[in-house]
């Protein structure tokens, strides 16, 4: 009966996300893209072999597949830390309610698997295997074990996702030292072409399709490990995260932090709430890792596969994630106390400003701690990697924090991120796009000359640069006639 | 500071959340702002403040309307809520900005702030200092209520002082307020539920029901008997 109930609570929740929303805005911009994307992984998946090089020997598309599966999970992974919502945050409400907790951790697990993680990846499988394993020499009950086999690897990157989550929020050098393990080993794989995870992958998913079915046992296993570490993980994080009373810090001497221009001041206190606040902290940190060792992991190989657009997310990303990711929220972070600062004798122009300074900073900072990587691995790319640091300090800044004028959902910035998503929807990363396009479009036009693009590039950031003070004051305007409606928002709890 | 409040109005969706066709508050006038709860309180106060916009109507604070200058700012001092706390921040940071908002060197700040010495939580002048995040809610509002008083404003505006403070602290409030007056020459508008303290302090009451004033009234030997009168046949 309470599975029911928590099934309506969840519909309801679902149905009732779109009011307010201009339906038609989602219709016209969502639907397209979710068809085009639907299609490329169906068509992929039907037309492999005519798409892919795949060698005529041995297991012909089925091993090409078969060769880059781990890879490819491990990539999902990646996407769902980024993206997918932990089940944890649908089960908050419940908690002072008379249930069971091993019942609404239960049902969530269960529920949390009706994700568009696990479905969009079915696009391109299932079409996949129909015609090239269901179809080949195989037989049936071996095509559905490998069938089975995917299915089996969904369920465990799903479940990995949230035991990766907790472990952020409660573990976080331990998390910490472990993904910089994870990506470490595939850039080293990669780098002296050892290809172990290639050839573990192949070893893995080539012996059933050849028959071993017994492969599928420590697969399945695993997954139910994963799930059952998960939910007790879960049951043992439920409680509001509160940073310990106990906890007490050594004050800063005022005259070192606040003495300073207005502006000066409003970019201390940007800074003092980056690092005090934990789930700001974590984009820190998390901007930080994706700007290096991400970084690595694709120039490591960037020879194979190196087109316009990948160079073009090199640079944005190289130096501009912490603007991407953080940019957007900057004064959705302010939620808790937005009217105080409203209400007190601040400049919005100089808040623009500070802002704009702390994003730019973030450009300069992350340009920097990647450049080594510039110079060991690609130095053929140094010269994107500079003229995608003004890009991203002029355009891309700026593009993000006129984007966070236009935010006004309530972001608690003092609980972890496993806890919350609060904010975040999928337009926000549906931005990068126009934001990499420029950029794209100049590197693919100007194939012949890269040097001519980047010029441009630059100049773009750089004109944009220029151009702070009349920016702020037209985001400052912005600012001025939709405060109301951002401090409406910021009061309002969202969960 | 002198507050003018013509024909004020907000609305959420059909319903009137605040209807105040006028209201004025002299300078150095205290006003104890009493209501059920959703009369409206809170929400005149933002309006006041300008943290909301108001559907009809406008607030002048000594002749500026508040919702197209900012000048005024300068002038008023207000706590609402924890919403206006800086809570990743000391007690002794948050004070440093807040001075620093209204530019006030680091030792104007500190004088200013010895005043306040026996009103805030002891924590709050020790040299290791929690964040006011893993305050209590009473030191918390106590934190607030500094921080909007130790700036000597023209103008104070505040959201029930008195609620969560043990006994002791309500005194000391009052005490503080009172030499904010007489020092200052302060306006005060104060919401409150505790008639006794409001009618203690407060020279004028007005009362709000349903978004309207329904009493505005000189406070009196009879307005706390009054004003339990009106609660007993209302609430």
């Amino acid at each position: 009966m309470i599975y029911v109930a928590l099934l309506r609570n969840q519909w309801r929740s679902f149905v009732r996300s779109f009011q307010g929303k201009r339906l038609w805005l989602i219709g016209l911009g969502l639907f397209p893209l979710a068809l085009y994307v639907s299609l490329v992984l169906v068509v992929l998946g039907l037309f492999f072999d005519k798409i892919v090089w795949v060698p005529k020997e041995d297991l012909g598309s089925v091993g090409v597949l078969n060769a880059h599966l781990l890879t490819l999970f491990s990539g999902m992974l990646v996407l769902r830390f980024f993206f997918q919502r932990p089940p944890r945050m649908e089960i908050h409400p419940y908690l002072h309610l008379p249930l069971k907790r091993t019942q609404l951790v239960q049902y969530f697990q269960a529920a949390s698997l009706v994700s568009l993680h696990n479905v969009y990846p079915l696009l391109f499988f299932v079409p996949f295997w129909a015609r090239y394993v269901l179809g080949g020499p195989w037989g049936s009950v071996t095509a559905w074990a490998w069938l089975t086999s995917l299915f089996v690897c969904l369920l465990l990157s799903h479940y990995l996702n949230t035991l990766i989550r907790i472990a952020l929020d409660r573990y976080a050098k331990v998390f910490l030292i472990v993904a910089t393990a994870f990506l470490g080993f595939q850039l080293i794989d990669q780098m002296l072409g050892a290809n172990l995870v290639k050839q573990a992958s192949s070893l893995l998913f080539d012996s059933l399709v050849r028959g071993d079915l017994l492969l599928l046992l420590p697969l399945i296993l695993l997954t139910l490990g994963a799930l059952v570490v998960s939910s007790q993980a879960l049951l043992h994080n439920l409680h509001t995260e509160r940073v310990a009373a106990t906890q007490r810090q050594r004050a800063l001497p005022g005259v070192l932090t606040f003495g300073r221009s207005p502006i000066g001041n409003l970019i201390v206190l940007e800074m003092m709430m980056m690092w005090r606040n934990k789930r700001t902290k974590q984009y820190v940190l998390i901007s930080i890792g994706v700007s290096t060792a991400y970084t690595a992991l694709l120039l490591s190989d960037y020879n194979a596969i190196f087109g316009n657009v990948m160079a073009a997310a090199v640079g944005l990303f190289a130096s501009g994630v912490f603007a991407l990711n953080y940019g957007q929220l900057m004064f959705a972070w302010e939620s808790r106390y937005f009217d105080g600062l409203l209400a007190r004798k601040i400049q919005l122009q100089h808040m623009v400003l500070a802002k704009f300074m702390v994003l730019m900073g973030s450009c300069l900072g992350l340009f920097v701690l990647s450049l080594p990587l510039f110079f060991w691995l690609a130095p053929n790319l140094l010269m994107l990697h500079v003229a995608f640091l003004f890009y991203n300090a002029g355009v891309t800044s700026i593009l993000m924090l006129a984007l966070a004028v236009f935010n006004r959902k309530r972001v608690n910035s003092a609980e972890g991120s496993f806890f919350n998503y609060q904010g975040f929807s999928l337009m926000h990363w549906l931005w990068i796009i126009p934001t990499i396009l420029p950029p794209a479009l100049l590197l693919f036009f100007l194939e012949a000359t890269p040097e001519t693009a980047m010029s441009f590039i630059a100049m773009l950031g750089l004109i944009s640069m220029l151009l702070i003070w009349p920016w702020s004051l037209v985001l400052s305007r912005f600012l001025t006639r939709r405060k109301y409606l951002m401090a409406a928002g910021f009061r309002s709890v969202e969960r | 500071m002198n507050v003018k409040v013509f024909h004020l109005v907000k609305r959420y969706g059909q319903h009137f959340a605040l209807h105040v066709s006028e209201l004025r508050i002299a300078t150095g006038e205290a006003l104890g702002l009493v209501g059920n709860n959703g009369a409206g309180k809170t929400t005149f106060l933002r309006l006041i403040l300008d943290l909301i916009r108001p559907d009809d109507g406008h607030v002048l604070v000594d002749g500026q309307n508040v919702a197209k200058e900012t000048a005024w700012k300068a002038h008023v001092g207000s706590y609402l809520d924890e919403s206006f706390l800086l809570d990743f921040l000391t007690p002794d940071e948050y004070f440093h900005f807040v001075g620093g908002v209204y530019e006030m060197s680091a030792a104007q700040i500190e004088a200013a702030l010895a005043r306040y010495r026996t009103f805030l939580p002891e924590q709050a002048f020790s040299r290791i200092q929690p964040y006011i995040r893993d305050l209590s809610t009473g030191n918390k509002k106590k934190v607030g209520l500094v921080a909007a008083m130790f700036t000597e404003p023209h103008l104070l505006v505040l959201d029930e002082p008195f609620a969560n403070l043990d006994p002791g602290s309500q005194i000391r409030l009052k005490t503080l307020l009172q030499h904010l007056r007489q020092e200052h020459g302060t306006t005060m508008l104060i919401s409150s539920h505790d008639l006794g303290h409001v009618t203690d302090f407060c020279e004028r009451i007005t009362l709000l029901d349903d978004g309207q004033i329904a009493r505005d009234m000189t406070t009196s030997d009879a307005t706390l008997r009054e004003l339990k009168h009106y609660f007993a046949a209302t609430g």
